[in-house]
């Protein structure tokens, strides 16, 4: 008797929705985020100690240089089990006007860092603006938070120009769809210059990223976009860094129904140019990637990734990586990845293997 | 001045991809709303489907090529109960324009007014498969339905354009009254299917055999939108033995070959339907699809 009326208790305390009104409580949840986390976890193995460091050093008084694996969004530094990355996020339309994206991130286990903060506009014909912490418009990749990546690290052009964290800033922004026949966006962004790329020790200097998108429809089945970016800002050395990109990616999916094939061939080119006070450095490269369905949940996917153009062969870095995925379903995924890396005249070999989940209610991918 | 007189409207017209004359430019989500919207619109809409009719609706990329569509359009009706939660919301988002955004007069979700079928009860979380929260979203497929959507975008049509008003109800009146008398004819010709046992391929026909009073035992997906284990396949063959269920239905868009092993080695007839307009040729129209779906029925009698 004792149990059940201390059942009986627990329920009644437990369901106060349902006989008090949140007008007299004000603890109402019907307006909360959307939430969702992103778990990704690693198992890693590396042949030798890879070069991780960006290609331009900027190592500012007090500042860490940002690693791709240390504190970045790649893979491990050391052969052992890992956690990747761990993304929160939270999404909400904020009222009439305005929809709100937040990403909080724990790479590794430690350490948290606010990796986007967005507010953009929802009511205004043809344009989108955004302000905020985000990833610029830069390209293809650097778009992506590390749970989307195509492989489980970034191209070598993405995490060796742009930077462990990418391209990712206190900006503001404007997306304008443009009054053509095919889909075409205008991308305006102004960051704050204050990043690993743009970081004059003049403090006003702020950086500005330019991207045109364009996409056609090639038939019903398939796609073909072409995009250029431009970004340029001060440098730590109060000189102009300029950044050139250059990205084409096709998409093809199987019309027949039940027939899950898809094929995506993908590349994307970085161009740096900084001017260090005394000289221009140029360094530049490319990735080309392919991603193949080849069954429900089966991808095979390879890529070919180049650094230090224009610099002469023997002083490239090279890597070629192959991927094999489950998709067990849209929430989770189990990859496993081979990279063979050429660097410096040795060769480096890296296996992983990644299960990346998500949970509670995340928003589409874009396509 | 002649010159850029020239250039604007070559840009208007290369930007108008839309049918100029129309009064009404309409994207649905779905072939099925297309063709209602075109019944009831007549003239006076020009309308547009993002699914193709041979596409399963939940599964659609969500390309940019869309939201151009979707920025020029006055009025977005969408099946809901997440139904295209995996893509519409981008596209929506994409499109810049706040003529369709929710809560806007242009934003029609087609399933007010739809007695929805299997609405989760209790806690639900993904090991169930793809279940949707607020109910199942296939209610197109009771053509009773058909009569109840097609007064909503009626409605719609007449708020946004209501100097045309008179038409659309005048057009209503005649596709109810045409749906409504086949209806009773397909009713009258599948009486005999009435009370029967069947087995599904996915969880889509609750509502054509809720209107047909035939009753779903199971389905070879045993959870939705996940392939079958082959222990419940086997199972499933077993209780369709035993309980001499010799009707299994699937659609087209459906993975073909686990719905045949089923119907093989349990002695069943498959039928293979289609789930929606435009997903055989022939089916232009909404009253055409269940002209289809009918017919290959009654073949199961």
């Amino acid at each position: 008797m004792k149990i059940l009326f201390c059942f009986l208790l627990v329920l009644w305390a437990a369901t106060p929705a349902r006989s008090q009104s949140s007008t007299a409580t004000g603890t109402s949840s019907a307006f909360n985020p959307a939430i969702s986390v992103n778990g990704l976890f690693l198992g890693y193995y590396q042949s030798d100690l890879l070069m991780r460091e960006p290609v331009f050093g900027h190592e500012h008084e007090g500042e860490e240089i940002e690693l791709a694996g240390e504190h970045g969004h790649g893979l491990a530094d050391e052969t052992g089990l890992h956690v990747q990355e761990v993304e929160v996020r939270f999404t909400s339309i904020v009222d009439a006007y305005f929809k709100a994206d937040m990403v909080i991130a724990i790479p590794g286990t430690e350490g948290v860092e606010l990796e986007e903060a967005t507010i953009a506009t929802t009511h205004l014909p043809n344009i989108i603006f955004k302000t905020g912490k985000f990833y610029g418009d830069f390209g293809k990749h650097n778009l992506l938070h590390t749970h989307a990546f195509p492989f489980l690290d970034s191209p070598l052009i993405n995490e060796r120009i742009l930077g462990g964290e990418g391209l990712n800033e206190v900006g503001v922004g404007a997306s304008l769809l443009l009054p053509v026949s095919w889909y075409s966006e205008w991308n305006g962004q102004v960051f704050n210059g204050d990043n690993a790329l743009f970081n004059s020790a003049n403090g006003n200097d702020l950086a500005y990223l330019g991207h045109w998108k364009n996409l056609w429809d090639v038939n019903d089945d398939a796609t073909l976009e072409l995009g250029g970016s431009y970004t340029f800002g001060k440098n730590e050395h109060t000189k102009m860094t300029q950044i050139f990109g250059g990205d084409l990616t096709f998409k093809w999916r199987s019309p027949k129904p039940a027939h899950y094939r898809t094929f995506v061939l993908q590349a994307e080119y970085i161009q740096a140019r900084v001017n260090d006070g005394l000289d221009i450095e140029s360094v530049g490269g490319f990735y080309v990637l392919m991603q193949y369905q080849f069954a429900r949940r089966g991808w095979f996917q390879a890529r070919y990734d180049v650094l230090g153009l224009p610099k002469i062969e023997a002083e490239r870095d090279i890597r070629f990586s192959g991927l094999l995925a489950l998709v067990t379903s849209e929430f989770s995924a189990l990859r496993l990845q081979y990279n063979l890396n050429r660097e410096g005249g040795r060769n480096i070999q890296q296996l992983a293997v990644q299960l990346n989940v998500t949970l509670g209610a995340h928003p589409a991918h874009a396509y | 001045m002649e010159k850029i007189m020239k250039l604007v409207m070559v840009a208007i017209l290369v930007f108008g991809a839309w049918d100029v004359e129309a009064t009404v430019r309409v994207v649905t989500t779905t072939p099925d709303l297309a063709a209602i919207v075109r019944d009831i619109g007549g003239d006076f809409v020009v309308v547009k489907s993002i699914a193709r009719g041979n596409q399963d609706p939940h599964y659609v990329q969500a390309k940019p090529s869309f939201m151009r569509t979707m920025n020029q359009a006055d009025l977005l009706i969408y099946t809901g109960l997440e139904l295209e939660v995996g893509w519409l919301p981008l596209l929506i988002q994409g499109a810049r324009n706040p003529k369709i955004r929710p809560g806007a007069l242009g934003h029609l979700d087609a399933s007010v007014g739809i007695k929805r079928l299997e609405i989760p009860d209790g806690k639900l979380d993904r090991s169930m498969g793809d279940v949707h929260p607020e109910g199942n979203p296939h209610y197109m497929l009771d053509p009773r339905n058909g009569l109840i959507v097609g007064q909503t975008i009626a409605d719609k049509l007449s708020q946004i354009d209501p100097e045309n008003a008179e038409g659309y109800q005048k057009n209503l009146a005649l596709f109810q009254k045409k749906l409504q008398a086949k209806i009773e004819m397909w009713e009258a010709r599948l009486r005999g299917l009435q009370g029967k046992q069947i087995v599904t391929y996915h969880k889509l026909w609750e509502y054509l055999t809720d209107w047909l009073h035939l009753k779903i035992v199971s389905q070879v997906e045993n959870k939705p939108g996940i392939p079958p284990s082959p222990r419940h396949v086997a199972e499933l063959v077993v209780r369709m033995k035993a309980n001499d269920i010799i009707l299994l239905l699937s659609s087209d868009y459906s993975a073909p070959k686990p719905a045949e092993r089923v119907a093989q080695q349990a002695g069943a007839k498959l039928i293979v339907l289609p789930a929606s307009v435009g997903g055989r040729e022939g089916i232009e129209t909404y009253a055409d699809l269940f002209e289809v779906i009918v017919s290959q029925l009654a073949s199961g009698l």
